[in-house]
């Protein structure tokens, strides 16, 4: 049963949203068609351009040759002698990658200051997770797997914690890493980077969880202190609600040493902490954290 | 299910007819689902949260053409029908120009437990959230945003809670809906980047309570009770970064500042009838709780990083944070107990008010020295963080701090370009204690080797260690854990394979102590988990592919012994007229060696039909 309160379904007027615009699409107006034929490049490279210009990198929208020397660097040397190393190819990755942050300088990458291990560019590089572009590819972004095989490839440690009974799922899969991290760097979302340094916000587990933020009448320390990972492993548990111990009481114990005598009297049947402080994120009401 | 099927099929006739008039891209898939059970069907659905039926397996439209003003359009969907997670998302526009979009998601989330703690729990809610934006990307040097979001969290959660000397059982329906206005600004073609955001957070949360069932046999039922009131959250939110970078130095400062201003609005009732006496009625308990108050929480924290390139081999970073968190409380209550039956009544009133304020500032200082030269890079860092807590209250103040030195090696070593190594060990020592828990040293050591040959073939391994401790007049914390990990993976013309073996041991010595003079031993956890994975994935010809994976998992430790095997298979073929087919089969066990009641093996089969257009 649920609560009857507002009437606002949002799948509702989400779907009618993309119905219009779908059926609005018929109102895409033709644009004129770059020559490619005026391209030099063209001359040896036509198959992958004509597949480039339908499917690919969008900046090939702007046409011309600058489009190839962005990211291949200058091209006159290979146009004089075309041997593959008179350009920037496929080996050269980071290398091209640089290239890439001409255009992308908020991918967070940086030869100095080297925040958390992707912003290095010789640890991990645009190539390593996108493709080049040349051609459509299956995924967003021009990544070329699934997030989540992307980043398991190299942190095999997290993909097997996510394999715990107890995760966060999407349905039958471990949810993307991309749903939490921010992968180029916690500057472009803000949200906890690689290093979650700043998990005491935990701002990236509020973003579903909004109501144990807070803020609270009377807070539960830790859950303002040092975030969510105090009592929760995000990654996966062998405990439901991916707590770090498999029995409430005993989490609670470990740091409330000091309470009541009267809670070991047996005659009162009491089992579990949260069977009377069951708001143990934070009450509105109680300094206890009993009832909400 | 908040969209009904007729409505499915109206959305998808209507994103059916663009595409197929104007000849562009697009993909769909219908999928069913139907699970076989034995064992602990509630556990299963606890941690996997499945649904049996027609659901929407994808649907993804390109229709910006090669030949349109547009750069991009598309809108892709998933889940929508019997599916715990439905997805919908939409965006178009030019690169350098107009950019429009949205999404929507959908989560649900049940879970039931009658063993949970010997108490009794269930969840069964879901989380809505749609957003739109606005982007503008026409500036030469700046790029601007704007975004609205609502949230959506409604359902029903059921807990048990100690009442008149018994547990009784209490279920919240409750809605909270978030709206959330934004608006971004992100500056480019400029040596400084700079970005700002501001959002205006609100949230309401309203609450009815409704009696459970009894738990057990007792005389005295909860009959009634009601929390008809809400609470509003008033969240206004500014993020901000500036960076710069040239050959020689490099800076960057971000920040983010929150605040929180919670109106509280209260007035809560339980009322129990007492059982009999003689045949005839005991009478009534009556809890009755007004409160009204407001907590102001103010967050700021800021991250600073300053790098120069002494020489082409040596670089200097100093790296910095400060966070400071502030809240104020200010609460007056009344709590009201009335007992008896007609016409004796006694009534006792009891109020009180709270005004409190918690500070908490974090600083954060480290220096880096990296040196780089051909193959081999070294780093040395040492950091030093300052904690303070202060909690003050009408009748006293107190105040904790907590200091901490940090000391970081790095080295990395490349070999032959397709052979890395890496070792790191940090340590960590720390003074005062907040919590129990708190560690008064921390050491952490790992390697990892990473391997790449030309002949398509990829091996890692890693290991890393930790220990934690404190002293014993704190809680003799004592906790150890190792994770050793082995990846293999090799690329053939029609396909791949992985294989993972994960090897990860944990244990946790506190001593726990309770007033007076009385000790409840340690608490002790000790987790011995090992998984084994097996992935693969090749090509059937050209026009079908066969996915298979198999892993297995065994915690042998003496707190949570369990043991899991999953196997799972997906065929796809292209069949006529761009259909494509996909057939898979799944498989789970789950053994509990504590609780064997919760023991499941589910089965899943299902099929995908597919067009791609």
């Amino acid at each position: 049963m649920r609560y009857q309160g507002t009437n606002l379904n949002l799948g509702r007027y989400f779907f009618y949203l993309l119905s219009l615009i779908s059926i609005g699409s018929y109102s895409t107006v033709f644009a004129n068609e770059p020559n490619l034929e005026e391209i030099t490049c063209y001359e040896c490279h036509d198959s992958e351009m004509d597949e480039f210009y339908m499917k690919g990198h969008p900046l090939f929208v702007n046409g011309g040759q600058e489009a190839c020397s962005t990211c291949h660097g200058p091209v006159e040397d290979h146009i004089d002698d075309p041997d593959v190393d008179n350009i920037l190819s496929g080996n050269a990755t980071v290398a091209m990658s640089k290239n890439c942050l001409s255009c992308h300088e908020e991918a967070g990458k940086s030869s100095i200051l080297k925040l958390d291990h992707h912003a290095d560019l010789e640890l991990v590089n645009c190539l390593d997770c996108h493709d080049v572009g040349h051609e459509k590819v299956a995924q967003p972004s021009l990544l070329t797997k699934p997030v989540q095989q992307l980043c398991t490839s190299c942190h095999v440690q997290q993909s097997a914690e996510f394999q715990m009974p107890y995760t966060h799922r999407d349905m039958n899969e471990p949810m993307a890493c991309t749903t939490c991290h921010a992968v180029h760097g916690a500057q472009k979302g803000m949200g906890i980077g690689l290093d979650a340094t700043w998990a005491g916000l935990s701002s990236a587990c509020m973003t579903c969880h909004s109501e144990k933020e807070g803020p609270f009448m009377f807070p539960h320390a830790p859950n303002e202190l040092d975030g969510c990972m105090t009592c929760h492993q995000p990654h996966g548990s062998a405990t439901p609600f991916l707590l770090t111990r498999p029995q409430v009481t005993q989490l609670c114990l470990e740091c409330h040493g000091d309470f009541l005598q009267t809670h070991r009297d047996p005659t009162l049947g009491l089992q579990s902490c949260t069977q009377c402080h069951a708001e143990i994120h934070g009450s509105q009401r109680d300094p206890l954290l009993f009832l909400p | 299910m908040a969209i009904t099927s007729k409505r499915i099929w109206i959305a998808m006739i209507s994103l059916f007819l663009a595409p197929l008039v104007l000849a562009q891209e697009g993909q769909i898939q219908i999928g069913y689902d139907t699970y076989y059970e034995q064992g602990d069907v509630q556990t299963f659905q606890n941690q996997y949260h499945p649904q049996e039926g027609i659901y929407l397996g994808k649907l993804k439209l390109d229709l910006a053409s090669e030949r349109s003003k547009l750069d991009f359009f598309t809108i892709s969907a998933s889940g929508f029908g019997n599916h715990p997670q439905q997805r919908a998302q939409f965006q178009l526009g030019n690169k350098d120009g107009w950019e429009f979009g949205g999404s929507y998601q959908r989560r649900e989330f049940n879970f039931y437990s009658p063993y949970y703690e010997t108490g009794h729990r269930s969840d069964d809610w879901d989380r809505e959230e749609a957003s739109l934006y606005l982007a503008f990307n026409g500036f030469d040097k700046l790029k601007i945003q704007i975004e609205a979001k609502r949230s959506k969290r409604e359902g029903t959660m059921t807990r048990s809670f100690f009442g008149l000397g018994l547990p009784y059982l209490l279920t919240n329906q409750f809605e909270e809906v978030g709206d959330e206005l934004s608006l971004s600004l992100k500056t480019k073609n400029l040596p400084v980047r700079l970005w700002l955001e501001h959002s205006l957070i609100d949230l309401k949360n309203q609450r009815k309570w409704t009696p459970g069932p009894s738990l057990i046999e007792d005389p005295d039922s909860l009959t009634q009770a009601g929390s008809p009131t809400s609470d509003n959250r008033d969240t206004p939110r500014t993020r901000f970064g500036i960076a710069f970078e040239n050959d020689r130095l490099a800076i960057e400062l971000k920040g983010i500042k929150v605040s929180g201003d919670m109106q509280i609005d209260r007035a809560d009732y339980l009322q129990y009838d007492l059982g009999t006496a003689y045949g005839d009625p005991i009478g009534q308990m009556q809890f009755r709780y007004w409160a009204q108050g407001e907590t102001v929480r103010e967050k700021d924290s800021y991250e600073g990083a300053f790098g120069v390139k002494l020489s082409d081999s040596f670089k200097l970073r100093l790296r910095s944070h400060y966070h400071r968190r502030v809240s104020e409380n200010d609460f007056l209550e009344l709590f009201q107990l009335t007992t008896g039956s007609d016409p004796f009544w006694l009534v006792l009133d009891q109020e009180r008010l709270d005004r409190s304020t918690w500070t908490q500032k974090t600083t954060r200082i480290m220096p880096e020295l990296e040196y780089e030269r051909r193959k081999t890079q070294l780093v040395l860092a040492w950091g030093k963080n300052e904690r303070q807590i202060t909690h003050d209250t009408v009748e006293h103040s107190s105040t904790v701090e907590r200091e901490s030195d940090t000391l970081k090696i790095q080295l990395r070593q490349r070999f032959q370009d397709r052979l890395k190594l890496k070792l790191s060990y940090q340590q960590g020592d720390f003074t005062e204690f907040i919590f129990n828990t708190d560690p008064e040293k921390v050491d952490r050591t790992k390697v990892d080797l990473s391997w790449q040959t030309e002949g398509g073939w990829n091996m890692q391994a890693k290991a890393m260690r930790e220990t934690a401790e404190n002293p014993q007049a704190i809680a003799g914390l004592d906790r150890e854990q190792t994770q050793y990990t082995l990846g293999y993976s090799r690329s053939f013309e029609a396909g791949f394979i992985h294989l993972g073996l994960n090897q990860y041991d944990f244990q946790s010595i506190v001593n726990l102590g309770m007033e007076p003079n009385a000790e409840l031993g340690p608490s002790i956890f000790d987790s011995d988990f090992r998984f084994l994975s097996v992935t693969t994935q090749w090509n059937l010809g050209e026009r079908s592919t066969l996915a298979l994976s198999s892993s297995y998992g065994e915690d042998q430790g003496a707190t949570t012994p369990f043991r899991q095997f999953r196997a799972s298979s997906r065929l796809q073929f292209e069949g006529p007229a761009k259909t494509v087919h996909t057939f898979h089969l799944d498989f789970w066990s789950y053994s509990n060696r504590v609780l064997e009641e919760t023991d499941y093996d589910m089965m899943r089969i299902g099929y995908l039909l597919g067009w791609r257009f």
